[in-house]
């Protein structure tokens, strides 16, 4: 369901990995959009499949993993259906990405001059004015002493900055998408909030849309506008960042929402989930979330719930939801 | 209140020579003149980020790492002192969980062997051995069909049980938690949570809570502590700090922690410029004077010491009165 | 733990081949007696320098004495002292590398020192000169190679060592009062193992080199004892007019060390992503 608001609009997206053990299902017929000038998150925990999901729009899944069935469209265009040529344009270009660990995105023998222009060479500018531009880049990101920080290596400058010049490197293109995976795990506190302010002003600045994948509440409460919950391989709950924080649908966000530690343990216990993530190699019939729920009945067994709509821009996929 | 630790003037410094013919030496200040008192039965939070030395004092407290100079004192009994079989009987009082759990077990044991360790080399009989161990392993949830599993066949959740279940079985008045649930996903770091408490009120154990995280800290503290680059900076209940930090830190820290709800989103944020400085030979004053938007001259030259500004609200701060927060 | 590695090896092709190569060496060197027609030292002299023929499958040598036997006796030598030479230098290399790695200081400063000065020179002329100062025989072979090889024990088991004491887990054990002995031999030596293992399936074929090399040298096993290199060195003077008596002692030299570096690799390849640290 596409509207013109949208920037991309995943469809149906499958991704399997072919193992030694069996076929793992690890993401299934996935669906959600995410629109122009909007901090999107997909949030989950480990193994739900979320940053696969973000590795199969940029079309970064490689052996044994394989994109099984969906669509992605971005401008028109069905990305799954382009030439390695035609993706190799959008990535980097029109969609990028920034990880977790900025040390290891960055390549230690090169200057931060120097990786940052590689980029901005692609568009046909002079290495010179593409130097330029990268110091002008570093200045947007609020490094200090850019012209200095230019020159150096990558082991010279903190975490912090890492993080910064990897955006900056990333942005430089001005991108429409930029996907965001766990980009303030490895930090601290402080210079987590310094990159939340960046990414959020991103959005206003340079109009770039942003997908963010984490598994931290926090940062999602911070910046996210609208949220997807995924849960082994599915997304169980879409909506705006209010409505999941406040009005959680699906028992999976509600125990998810109870666990997070809001207040002193004065107030109470935090709630939890038993049972463990279903094995993705043979994933449950019917709803992959039954075997933990309070409140499964006989059919969560046997129908697989579809996502509907509970209020305006809030789906939840559970058939108890009907109530 | 009865007291379990009492730490005074601890410190731990790390001297390296440097210079070509290693005639500099520059001392890393990992921790720098601490005092602090941890009362029986509480659980104390620590708080800072990379860097600040909470870790340090953590493996400092269990003589993990030896302390430069300073007294530390488990109820009464001297642990900076001690050696041989007095260090070995104050090791059975106090323990520790570390942040990541598969590191915290040998991979070449197996869960049985890793927990039966402890109880063999402090002398617990064959017969007792077995049943402490089902014990424990009861007591932290899991499954006696683990024991004989190794490491990596366990989740992280377990592996992290195991962890618990380790450093109680000698059953401790103390334990320090170093990041204990970190790594783990917010569903079962809850597990983890309502487990450590539970077994708090059962053993009658005192905790050493360090984390960098501040909601997972404001969860299960009663009282929260604060350090900076090596230095304690502020002390006082979980209420006292959320409600009324007194140093500009503290104040900078709670503001820029994310909030787990989007309520607060449009809040004041009073986000700190540049990064934390560093522990090699730092300057004279206030370690936090670069960043402190409070500074004035006094705060360069002359180091705060931490006082008591309200009652059991300790900072260490020249400029303590005249913080304003605008929630 | 063990289902899985022989499924695993069985994947692997180069450790089959390996394996398949190791153990008919052992069956041979181990059923020497059934095997072989005549004893080693056997000689005929009317059938010196015999082409290889049904009564002496690889011909005979300058006494008489039948090639295929010696051959086949020479692969007890060969792994034999491969096999007391690798445990000697195992010995000697883990012990220093544990030392080394675990308490650091001049203690690391000191073996490294002598690790590395072993190191650096080549092998073979580091044994030749130390048995040419013992005097050749099979004893002072085991010794000098045992000398010149330990250090590659040394430098790995070092180097985990040093990354292992760090770990939590030694930190727990030092938390709950295990003293350095327990915490060396419990918990860093079998995480070592691993890593031990493939380094030994690797000097064992090293090993066997080095003994036929210096055989071959005559400065190792003295005769009649059928050492590979000791009867290749026989060999050499006949060259022209009785290759077989190099050639089939080469060739089981080249045989069986191929085999261990097949096994040794593949090995590696199975151990090492499982059981990493």
């Amino acid at each position: 369901m596409k509207t013109d608001k949208d920037l991309v609009s995943i469809n149906d997206l499958s991704v399997s990995f072919n193992t030694s053990a069996g076929v793992v299902s690890a993401v299934d017929r996935v669906n959600f959009s995410i629109r122009k000038k909007e901090i999107f998150a997909l949030v989950g925990e480990s193994g739900c499949g979320k940053s696969t999901t973000a590795y199969a729009l940029m079309r970064l899944i490689s052996e044994p993993g394989e994109i099984t069935g969906g669509k992605i469209i971005f401008q028109g265009q069905d990305l799954l259906s382009l030439s390695r040529r035609e993706m190799f344009n959008i990535r980097g270009k029109k969609i990028s990405m920034i990880f977790q660990n900025p040390l290891d995105s960055l390549n230690p023998v090169y200057r931060i001059k120097s990786q940052l222009s590689e980029a901005i060479v692609l568009d046909k500018i002079s290495k010179k004015d593409a130097w330029k531009k990268a110091v002008e880049i570093i200045k947007e990101v609020r490094i200090p002493d850019p012209e200095e920080r230019a020159n150096s290596y990558p082991f010279e400058l903190s975490g912090g900055m890492r993080q910064r010049v990897m955006i900056g490197m990333m942005i430089s293109r001005n991108p429409q998408l930029l996907i965001a995976d766990e980009p303030t795990t490895a930090l601290d506190v402080t210079i987590q909030a310094q990159i939340l302010e960046i990414i959020k002003d991103l959005k206003e600045a340079i109009e770039t849309s942003i997908l963010l994948i984490t598994h931290d509440f926090g940062i999602v409460a911070e910046i996210a506008d609208r949220i997807a919950v995924m849960y082994a391989g599915k997304i169980v709950e879409i909506g705006e960042v209010f409505q999941i924080f406040e009005k959680p649908c699906h028992p999976y966000t509600q125990l998810l929402m109870g666990s997070l530690p809001r207040m002193n343990k004065k107030e109470g216990r935090l709630k939890t989930i038993f049972g463990n993530v279903p094995n993705l190699i043979n994933p449950p019939i019917g709803c992959r979330f039954h075997e933990r729920c309070p409140y499964s009945k006989k059919e969560c067994q046997e129908i697989e719930p579809k996502m509907e709509e509970v209020e305006k821009g809030h789906l939840c996929a559970c058939i108890l939801t009907r109530k | 209140m009865k007291k379990i630790i009492e730490i005074t003037n601890l410190k731990k410094y790390f001297s390296i020579k440097k210079g070509l013919f290693k005639k500099k030496i520059i001392h890393i200040k990992a921790l720098d003149n601490i005092s602090l008192d941890i009362n029986e039965g509480e659980t104390l939070g620590l708080v800072g980020e990379s860097g600040c030395g909470k870790t340090t004092l953590g493996r400092t407290i269990l003589r993990l790492i030896e302390p430069t100079s300073g007294s530390m004192f488990f109820k009464g009994s001297n642990t900076s002192k001690a050696s041989g079989e007095s260090l070995k009987e104050l090791r059975k009082k106090m323990s520790i969980v570390f942040q990541d759990p598969f590191s915290s077990l040998s991979p070449r044991l197996t869960i049985r062997t890793s927990l039966a360790r402890p109880l063999i080399i402090n002398g617990v009989k064959r017969k007792m051995i077995e049943s402490k161990i089902k014990e424990v392993i009861h007591k932290v949830n899991l499954g006696a069909e683990l024991l004989f599993r190794y490491p990596h066949q366990l989740s992280g959740g377990q592996q992290q049980r195991v962890s618990i279940a380790r450093a109680i079985i000698l059953k401790p008045k103390f334990l320090i938690l170093d990041e204990p649930t970190s790594s783990l996903d917010i569903s079962v770091q809850a597990q983890i949570l309502n487990l450590l408490l539970d077994l708090q009120e059962e053993y009658k154990m005192t905790y050493l809570f360090i984390s960098h995280d501040l909601n997972v800290v404001n969860y299960i503290s009663d009282r929260i502590s604060i350090m900076y680059l090596g230095k304690l900076i502020e002390l006082a209940s979980v209420d006292e700090i959320n409600t009324n930090p007194r140093h500009p830190y503290t104040l900078g820290l709670y503001s820029s922690s994310p909030i787990l709800s989007p309520k607060y989103r449009k809040r004041k944020k009073i986000v700190m410029s540049g990064e934390p400085g560093s522990i090699i030979d730092p300057p004279a004053g206030c370690r936090f004077y670069p960043r402190c938007p409070y500074a004035k001259d006094i705060c360069k030259t002359e180091l705060p010491q931490l006082r008591e500004i309200k009652e059991n609200h300790w900072v260490a701060c020249h400029r303590a009165e005249k913080i304003n927060i605008a929630k | 733990m063990i289902n899985n590695f022989i499924k695993d090896g069985l994947k692997n092709k180069t450790f089959c081949v390996g394996f398949f190569i190791f153990f008919s060496v052992l069956f041979i060197a181990i059923f020497a007696d059934i095997i072989a027609p005549y004893t080693y030292d056997e000689m005929e002299i009317i059938n010196k320098l015999n082409n290889p023929n049904q009564q002496h499958l690889f011909g005979t040598d300058r006494y008489g004495r039948d090639i295929f036997s010696r051959v086949v006796y020479g692969s007890r030598i060969a792994l034999w002292v491969g096999l007391i030479v690798v445990i000697i230098e195992s010995f000697i290399g883990i012990s220093l590398g544990l030392l080394a790695g675990y308490y650091g200081g001049i203690t690391n400063r000191i073996i490294l020192f002598i690790t590395d000065l072993t190191w650096s020179m080549p092998p073979i002329i580091l044994a030749l000169a130390i048995i040419t100062m013992l005097g050749p025989s099979l004893n002072n072979v085991v010794t000098s190679i045992a000398i010149v090889s330990w250090a590659q024990f040394t430098r790995i088991v070092r180097a985990k060592t040093q990354s292992l004491k760090n770990m939590p887990f030694v930190e727990a054990a030092r938390a709950f009062g295990e003293n350095d002995f327990n915490i060396i031999f419990r918990y860093i030596l079998p995480n070592v193992m691993p890593s031990i293992i493939v380094i030994t399936t690797l000097a064992l074929p090293s090993a066997i080199l080095l003994t036929s090399s210096l055989g071959f040298l005559g400065l190792g096993a003295q005769p009649p004892l059928p050492d590979w290199g000791v009867i290749l060195y026989n060999g050499i003077p006949f060259i022209r007019k009785a290759p077989w008596i190099t050639i089939f002692p080469g060739f089981a030299i080249a045989y069986t060390v191929l085999g261990f570096n097949l096994l040794g690799e593949g090995l590696r390849d199975i151990l090492d992503p499982k059981l990493k640290i």
